[in-house]
């Protein structure tokens, strides 16, 4: 976004922040859910501009609430000490782990290799690469991992950029592969753990992670089929031989020798952790399970604890925290009682629409501001719309988290976006034109769950 | 002999731009190539350090090298392929790269050959476009006689 328009939309938000604390207290809602409202109002402008960054907006929240008498001190910053924010923490550290050692990449070069030696089979792997990955640690990671490899694929086809086909859809499968296999677990995409923070927050109810998964596979299998079916019948590939680039894989994998002591150790660590988070959840909470694996790597050599201070960008920890205590706020103040009264309780719309609604519109908004913000800024206003309507808060916060995950369009709206993008081998139009067609399945699969799959497996609409 | 300049601010889609850059020129005539260097990618650096990413700062600069030295293998194996074409036609060449601080060097070039034709490739794409360059160079452009082509990334605009 560009200068004059952020520095617009931070005055906006600072003007409406303002008319919020000096209008009459509305009726149904208390001064301290006023102030409250203010600040989200505030904090929401922010980070939907980019005005300042997006811890940076945290940080601001998580002072004016205390500050105006909003909420307690002590409280507040009680309410930064999450149980989703300590996962996070663990579940980076583990990812620095995988990136570090070279594991990752191993991993995403045996995927891609063994997928076969022609364009399109090359292409394939690097979709389920980057999904399969994308499984286990951040999809910013994944796209940051695999990005080197297809600059060397694209370099050792000799694929000019803007030139061929072959290139934008190199790049552009490396990301969507990330941002589709982002979604089926918490480790894909840390908003999928902001997700189900505010949910705990809010409501005291969370998802686990087989839960997660149970409910969220259906989507990115479906989507990860129907992309491979797209390489394989339907796009365009302007190359004939990928001969040299299967070399260079095949160097690579060479060159990285056998698995070395550091990455057996990874290895057995990551098993004991998924084992942990998906059968022993009920005894150890999964962020423990996090937090106790990313203590055993540093203490078992596998990685310095410099080597994860330079991969992780702790800001976002910040930024998490933040939007869980500003979203708390809003439910501990009557904000969201009192939005659900006054503007939802008396549309009259189905139950069902107003989720659809909600999943359009998060999508929408994820492909221009970071996904991060569409789900801290989405997820408080539709808990609302679930308090007026009776509808299930789990189901919202898959809603949300879900179509917020997806953004295939912009560079803008997540990194490996960005990150494939800012390789110069495809123009904007061409990542629209392909990615409003996934949007556009992914977005009928994910009625389909509603209506069928999610009542199937105990999920209902109303609670 | 005519003298032609084309100045590459970015490397992608540049084989229309050579095919009819190639097509206006004939034996004998002059062609000046010069490329500005992509040195640092700050608006990408900016969108996943401090906006919205996991990453860390290590792993930054690593994407940011990555891109960087593709952007120059591109640039190089563009030089190359044009040199032999110009070679092959007969058309005298001068191939430079510029670096990005030093641009303004291109303008006492533009001053001293006065080209008959500028031929420029600029970018839409924020984190590969040099864009203050970029500005100096329409600025520049604004007062001169010689012809202006502009195209951005391969197309004409």
């Amino acid at each position: 976004m560009q200068k004059i328009q952020k520095r617009s939309f931070k005055y906006i938000g600072v003007i409406i922040f303002i008319i919020i604390l000096a209008m009459p207290l509305p009726t149904g809602l208390n001064p301290a859910g006023k102030k409250a409202l203010a600040v989200f109002a505030l904090s929401l402008s922010f980070w939907l501009s980019q005005a300042l960054p997006l811890a940076v907006t945290a940080l601001l929240g998580i002072s004016l609430l205390p500050l105006l008498g909003a909420l307690d001190l002590n409280h507040t910053f009680s309410l930064f000490g999450n149980k989703a924010i300590f996962f996070i923490l663990g579940a980076l550290i583990l990812a620095a782990g995988l990136y570090q050692t070279g594991l990752g990449s191993r991993i995403a070069f045996y995927i891609i290799k063994s997928a076969g030696k022609s364009p399109r089979k090359l292409l394939v792997g690097i979709l389920f690469s980057a999904g399969l990955l994308s499984c286990l640690m951040p999809e910013h990671a994944v796209a940051a991992l695999l990005f080197p490899v297809i600059l060397e694929i694209a370099g050792s086809l000799n694929i000019k950029p803007l030139e061929s086909n072959y290139g934008k859809l190199l790049f552009l499968t490396m990301a969507w592969g990330t941002v589709i296999g982002g979604i089926t677990t918490y480790l894909g995409g840390a908003r999928n753990l902001l997700a189900v923070g505010l949910l705990e927050a809010n409501y005291g109810i969370t998802i686990g992670f087989f839960e997660w998964v149970k409910y969220a596979w259906p989507l990115p299998f479906l989507m990860l089929g129907i992309y491979a079916l797209l390489i394989n019948y339907y796009f365009k590939i302007d190359i004939e031989n990928i001969e040299e680039a299967y070399q260079t894989l095949k160097d690579k994998q060479q060159k990285a020798g056998q698995l070395n002591l550091r990455e057996k150790k990874l290895t057995i660590i990551l098993f004991a952790v998924i084992f942990s988070w998906l059968f022993l959840a009920n005894y150890i909470n999964i962020a423990v399970t996090a937090l106790l694996g990313g203590v055993i790597m540093v203490a078992a050599g596998v990685i310095e604890w410099q080597e994860i201070e330079e991969y992780v960008n702790w800001g976002v920890i910040v930024m998490y925290g933040g939007a869980i205590v500003i979203a708390s706020s809003l439910v501990e103040t009557g904000v969201t009682e009192w939005l659900a009264q006054s503007f939802f309780a008396d549309l009259k719309l189905p139950g069902l629409l107003f989720v659809i609604f909600i999943a359009l519109f998060t999508s929408i908004l994820t492909e221009g501001v970071s996904n991060v913000a569409a789900v801290a800024v989405i997820l408080p206003l539709s808990f609302s719309v679930a308090e007026a309507y009776q509808l299930n808060p789990v189901m919202i916060t898959l809603t949300v988290a879900l179509s917020g995950g997806l953004a295939f369009l912009l560079p803008m709206g997540t990194p490996p976006n960005a990150i494939a993008y800012a390789a110069g081998y495809y123009r904007i139009q061409d990542a629209v034109k392909w990615g409003l067609f996934l949007k556009i399945i992914g977005w009928f699969i994910y009625i389909l769950l509603v209506k069928f799959y999610w009542p199937m497996v105990g999920l209902e609409i109303y609670i | 002999m005519t003298t032609y300049m084309l100045v590459l601010f970015c490397f992608a889609g540049l084989d229309e731009i050579k095919r009819k850059l190639f097509k206006e020129m004939k034996s004998g005539d002059k062609l000046f190539v010069r490329g500005i260097m992509l040195e640092e990618m700050p608006e990408l650096s900016n969108l996943l350090v401090s906006e919205v990413a996991v990453l860390g700062e290590k792993i930054v600069n690593d994407l940011q090298d990555s891109v960087i030295e593709t952007y120059q293998e591109n640039a190089d194996r563009f030089m190359a392929e044009i040199a032999e074409e110009a070679e092959a036609r007969k058309i005298a060449i001068d191939i430079k790269i510029i670096h990005a601080d030093q641009i303004v060097l291109l303008k006492k070039e533009i001053a001293k050959y006065k080209p008959k034709q500028i031929w420029t490739n600029y970018s839409h794409n924020d984190f590969v476009s040099n864009s203050r360059q970029e500005n100096k160079m329409k600025e520049w452009q604004e007062g001169l006689k010689s012809k202006k082509i502009i195209y951005y990334d391969g197309q004409k605009e």
